[in-house]
């Protein structure tokens, strides 16, 4: 297809060029044949004469015509046998029908000539035959055979190759699409390789993403499931046994009322856990900013302390807490403050007594992004872990035996993401540290109301 | 903890005869209601749909006006966010408790301004439920008035001093407003969550036992050792500050 246009659109511009070739050579032959007949024409008859002859004699390619005629018609000198029928005697090119005297078997040919009455009032006819645009045919039909045809079949050739290659990749990818479409998740689209991306590769390119995406959601939706059904499960199992030894009604009544509440606690836990996950999943979905105000997040922080201190102490951990002035934060308020008091309340829950916890408030250096940061020295998160912290449902193996939705960070990483900052765990030798940066910090939508909804 | 337990049955609502009309569809929901409610000794009537939920509501029974609707969020016919809007509309003052299943901030803000009082969130335990009805039923409790008494222990809101048998309590200023809170709802349980909401404005259930912490702080200076007790934990659900025994 390709190579098809291609070899029209160089047979069209030879044409073209042939075409003007051909345009420009006979106007310049036509300039050429007036300004001699003109010139010839002011001389006088014997220096004409003289002219012609050497005109004809020094013509060795047998394409010029000169002649002189009597007003009768009879032929006085020249290579011609008359004056040609239908030839104007106005001193113009015409093209009309002629044989040469000195060249009998060339016959009657098509030739350009002009005539013209001299003073004497003989007449002078001088012309070209076409041979010239012979010539130019075939220099131009020699251009074609040495260049055009080797590049149309060049261009024939890359183009078939090209449709076919394209056509084996489409085939690949149909192929790699109808594997993905039969389950195999793993599979992605072929990418051609080495060099420049083309569109074919970017397109895949951006399917394998969307793939990548899918099979990380579809993973971690497997997971969730997984670990849903076992953290539902140990509490349950755990109610399951104690109602049953309450049912068998061996027990004094202070024991059975114990054993009752305990129960309750572990259906309590079960609660949560669904509770948790629920929100999450409302936060997650939620594009709003109904909640959201201009606020300084410095009171956040100062609240949460107040909140989170006696505990602190009653545990005998140190809890600081350290303010650097920041510009004012969209956000909602009371989502802010989950979060950040998620990241104190697991930090104090798993730093051991006499650990330290720091929060701290302040501007990042370099770019200046707001950032809240909560640091412990308790055990820490292994470094294969610190992106796991954030999925739905990860504890670590260590924590495992501690009570917890085991949600917290989720639902952190979801609160975080909706006011645009980015959710980090790090190391902090030992133990861990939390950064929620307001990096990409989200304007408001719309116009602030004037009133603020809290 | 240091703190004296009981249980919550000893506890027998002081708002108990008090009317209450439920307006839920879920049957096993509304008889576990009913059930818990009719046991702390409320009269209680229930409506299974929205439309007769709210001609109930607003005639009463036997011309006895209702002193409390606990209204569900989704219901056939007419739903929670109407009947409310609709009774307000018509000036019934009656207070409102919203069940819902939706946990979205939107809704409970959405469900505060049509003119709810309280907002649960499904699922929820029944004391919890018992707790905040009690709550709403002895409201209001003279919003203006700028001392508060209870038994021995005193609170000057404006001076923000407070004082047992004359003995100056020192507390700090949220110290002040928990203290505040338990002696606005005396002799009353209190749930963590409410707490929480109402005095650190704070929804979030934490992992620790962070109100437990501050309720044994509070308790520490308003009962001195020697003092008889003034507050106490009630096993499960929350805690109550009334006068000494």
């Amino acid at each position: 297809m390709f190579a098809c246009f291609f070899a029209g659109s160089s047979l069209l511009l030879f044409a073209f060029i042939y075409w003007r070739a051909t345009v420009f050579e006979t106007n310049r032959i036509d300039a050429l044949i007036t300004e001699d007949a003109r010139t010839l024409a002011s001389e006088d008859q014997d220096a004409i004469l003289a002219l012609i002859n050497t005109h004809v004699t020094g013509d060795f390619h047998r394409v010029g015509y000169a002649a002189l005629f009597a007003p009768n018609g009879n032929r006085i000198a020249g290579n011609l046998e008359g004056v040609p029928p239908g030839l104007p005697i106005d001193g113009k090119v015409h093209v009309v029908s002629a044989a040469r005297t000195d060249l009998p078997a060339m016959g009657a040919i098509d030739v350009r000539l002009a005539a013209l009455r001299i003073a004497n009032g003989n007449i002078l006819v001088i012309g070209r035959n076409g041979q010239y645009m012979v010539v130019l045919r075939e220099v131009v039909m020699h251009a074609l055979t040495m260049g055009a045809i080797p590049a149309m079949g060049l261009a024939l050739g890359a183009g078939m190759f090209l449709a076919w290659r394209t056509q084996q990749r489409l085939k690949e990818v149909h192929r790699a699409a109808e594997r993905i479409m039969g389950g195999e998740v793993h599979e992605r689209l072929p990418i051609a390789g080495v060099g420049p991306r083309d569109e074919l590769d970017r397109l895949s390119l951006l399917f394998n993403g969307i793939l990548d995406e899918t099979e990380r959601l579809l993973g971690e939706i497997k997971a969730t499931g997984d670990e849903i059904a076992h953290d539902l499960r140990t509490p349950l199992t755990r109610v399951r046994a104690r109602l049953e030894r309450t049912l068998k009604g061996d027990m004094g009544p202070e024991e059975t009322r114990e054993t009752v509440g305990k129960a309750i606690g572990g259906l309590d836990q079960a609660l949560a856990i669904i509770t948790a996950l629920l929100r999450i999943r409302e936060l997650e979905n939620s594009k709003r900013q109904r909640g959201f105000t201009t606020l300084d997040p410095a009171e956040v922080i100062l609240l949460i302390e107040e909140l989170y201190q006696p505990i602190a102490e009653t545990k005998d951990i140190a809890f600081t807490v350290d303010i650097a002035p920041v510009p004012p934060m969209f956000a909602d308020r009371d989502l802010l403050m989950e979060a950040v008091g998620n990241l104190v309340d697991n930090a104090l829950k798993f730093t051991p007594p006499g650990g330290r916890v720091t929060l701290a408030l302040g501007p990042r250096e370099g770019d200046g992004a707001t950032v809240i940061r909560v640091a412990d020295n308790g055990p820490g998160i292994a470094a294969h872990e610190r992106d796991l912290v954030f999925s739905r449902f990860y504890r670590s193996d260590r924590t495992r035996h501690l009570e917890g939705t085991g949600l917290g960070l989720s639902l952190v990483a979801a609160i975080a993401r909706l006011h645009g900052m980015a959710p980090r765990v790090g190391d902090n030798n030992p133990g861990c540290v939390v950064e929620l940066a307001a990096e990409g910090a989200i304007a408001p939508r719309a116009p602030v109301p004037a009133t603020p909804a809290v | 903890m240091d703190i004296d337990t009981f249980d919550d049955q000893g506890w027998p609502p002081v708002t108990s005869k008090a009317h209450i009309l439920l307006i839920e569809d879920d049957r096993e929901t509304a008889d576990e209601i009913i059930r818990d409610m009719a046991d702390r000794g409320y009269m209680i009537s229930h409506a299974d749909n929205g439309r007769v939920g709210l001609e109930r509501a607003r005639e009463g029974k036997y011309d006895l006006k209702y002193d409390l609707l606990i209204l569900d969020r989704m219901l056939p016919e007419v739903d929670g966010l109407s009947i409310i809007s609709q009774l307000r509309a018509e000036d019934v003052p009656v207070p409102v408790l919203f069940l819902s299943a939706l946990n979205d901030v939107d809704e409970r803000v959405r469900g505060l301004k049509a003119g709810g009082d309280d907002y649960l969130t499904k699922p929820f335990v029944l004391s919890e439920l018992s707790a905040r009805v009690e709550a709403l039923l002895r409201r209001p409790a003279e919003p203006r008035t700028t001392r508060l008494r209870v038994g021995p222990l005193e609170l000057d809101l404006i001076s923000r001093e407070a004082n047992r048998d004359g003995r100056p309590v020192e507390l700090l200023p949220r110290e002040f407003k928990l203290l505040e809170y338990l002696m606005r709802h005396p002799a009353q349980v209190i749930t963590r969550a409410m707490l929480l909401e109402d005095v650190w404005n704070y929804r979030f259930s934490p992992q620790t036992n962070l109100v437990d912490v501050h309720i044994g702080k509070l308790r520490r200076k308003v009962d001195a050792p020697g003092d008889f007790p003034m507050i106490y934990n009630i096993r499960n659900v929350g805690f109550v500050l009334r006068e000494p025994q």
